[in-house]
């Protein structure tokens, strides 16, 4: 880490305090982080030490490394790499072969303990990781050595965090992300904070950097290891397109009338709704447009085995009309439960289901089975029949 | 059902006109109440429609029940409003008007498709 610290690096580069202030409260309102949190910031990084950055790159594309470097401010945005140290990247280093190699390895040495370390790719861990090496080492060898003393790790993109394109069926290379090595013990296990996308939005790059720059730790997180302040609504929740989806307006093919009139491309495909990431928000190439406002359906990149989850342009209702969230916990099932039934149930039941004549239990079967004249034409999906019978199983 | 609602007063006085004219006869003449199927149990007349007075007493009930205690949760209702359901705007809720508007929400509650609850 250079002693001089931010605040003299950031003279040198020359750039204003007004530019630098307006950094600062991006990267705050990125992170969800309340007005007071800007003060806080500016003292952090202008006081802080640049900590040395170790940037491994595995089975990727470099479209995580693309997406970094053409952040949508860059005399700014490039300020996240003047506040770090990066003293190892294939793509943007100077040093090649042996030298490139010793760098790391004094970085590693100097620093242990305390660096940062950034993957981006998946980790081929079939027949002893031999698919992918680098120096004459294994992928893998070289992510256990720089783990084992790195403070935290930083797994970007799709490929890194959950395997991505190169761990679809059949993963003929047995590619996996960080998170699933460090689950198998075959990589120390360190703080993790995983930014999935295909590329990730350059501003979660850059705002988890400058949160653990400011704070010294990693943001707040959800059950995948993702910023809640970046993943924590899905795209559909902010789509430009949201108001058309509401009136039931869809776009039925490509180049169709309601394709023209920009309607909502949830038929064609988008992922938004199941689809946890900022596009909406903070876009892409200069905060100009999202993928869904550029008129393509949302791929679901951010999300775990997006590539296997079926066609890109088939609809959800196609693909996953049996949907619950993955490992919900029967306290939120029953809530959800309990919210549906007053959204929908109360208007022609009472808001206190304990007098129904029904056994709760049964429900969810009886409404199936259609013998009920006045529910056979509601179009209850199975996740909405189960959260139903556990809410009403709770009121007993 | 808009055009059932408008034609039930004409087809209960043409049932009582029938029951009139065979009492003349002098023969006993049970003639059935019209069928009506009750959608809801805020229908309090039990005429198979919701009109503006029974929904606002049912909203009503609904905020007495919250402000009571009795619930276990106070999140306020996201309810819908009387003119929301009521598309052919004729001051009266039919079953098929609460169904389609119900379908509606049901469609776009699907936790797939919106997951953030907005």
């Amino acid at each position: 880490m250079e002693s001089a610290g931010v605040a003299a690096y950031v003279s040198r580069k020359k750039v204003t305090r007004r530019a630098f202030l307006k950094y600062c409260a991006l990267m705050a309102s990125v992170l969800a982080l309340p007005p007071s949190a800007i003060p806080v910031m500016v003292e952090k990084l202008q006081q802080g030490l640049r900590p040395a950055v170790i940037w491994l790159s595995f089975q990727e594309c470099t479209g995580c490394t693309e997406s970094l470097i053409r952040s949508y401010a860059p005399s700014i945005e490039a300020l996240v790499f003047d506040y770090l140290s990066l003293d190892y990247h294939h793509t943007l280093q100077a040093a090649a072969g042996e030298a490139a190699e010793a760098a790391r390895l004094e970085t590693m040495r100097k620093f242990a303990g305390q660096y940062l370390l950034i993957v981006d790719g998946s980790i081929p861990a079939a027949d002893n990781g031999g698919y992918s090496t680098m120096a004459g080492r294994t992928n893998l060898d070289v992510l256990r050595e720089c783990a084992a003393e790195a403070a935290v790790i930083i797994a970007v993109g799709s490929c890194a965090a959950f395997g991505g394109l190169a761990a679809a069926a059949p993963n003929p290379t047995g590619a996996k992300s960080v998170e699933a090595l460090m689950a198998e013990g075959r990589i120390a296990r360190k703080p993790l904070v995983n930014l999935p996308g295909c590329p990730p939005l350059p501003l979660a790059i850059s705002g988890v950097l400058a949160h653990f720059l400011t704070f010294g730790r990693l943001p707040d997180l959800d059950d995948l290891k993702r910023p809640l302040s970046i993943y924590g609504n899905t795209v559909h929740d902010r789509c430009s397109r949201y108001r058309y989806y509401q009136d039931e307006k869809f776009a039925e093919h490509f180049g169709d009338e309601g394709y023209r009139k920009g309607w909502c491309l949830y038929k064609l495909g988008c992922k938004g709704p199941v689809t946890h990431n900022a596009c909406s928000i903070h876009k892409w190439n200069q905060g100009t447009s999202s993928p869904v406002e550029a008129g393509h359906p949302c791929l679901g990149c951010s999300e775990p085995g997006f590539w296997d989850k079926g066609g890109f342009y088939r609809s959800l209702d196609a693909e996953v009309i049996s949907y619950s969230p993955v490992a919900e916990s029967p306290d939120e099932a029953i809530e959800a439960g309990r919210q549906l039934y007053e959204d929908n149930c109360i208007y022609c039941h009472s808001a206190d289901p304990t007098g129904f004549k029904t056994e709760p239990g049964k429900v969810p079967e009886v409404l199936r089975a259609g013998t009920v004249r006045a529910h056979r034409s509601f179009q209850f999906s199975d996740d909405q029949l189960d959260i139903l019978g556990k809410y009403l199983n709770s009121q007993q | 059902m808009q055009s059932g609602r408008k034609h039930l007063p004409l087809f209960v006085m043409s049932v009582a006109l029938l029951s009139v004219a065979a009492a003349d006869d002098g023969a006993v003449v049970t003639v059935a109440p019209p069928k009506v199927e009750v959608f809801s149990v805020h229908d309090s007349n039990r005429d198979g429609y919701l009109d503006r007075v029974e929904y606002q007493h049912f909203l009503e009930s609904l905020n007495a029940r919250r402000n009571s205690g009795r619930c276990r949760n106070n999140k306020p209702f996201r309810l819908l409003g009387f003119d929301d359901i009521d598309r052919d705007a004729n001051g009266f809720l039919s079953e098929d008007e609460m169904v389609s508007t119900l379908n509606k929400r049901l469609r776009q509650h699907r936790r797939y498709r919106h997951h953030g609850g907005r």
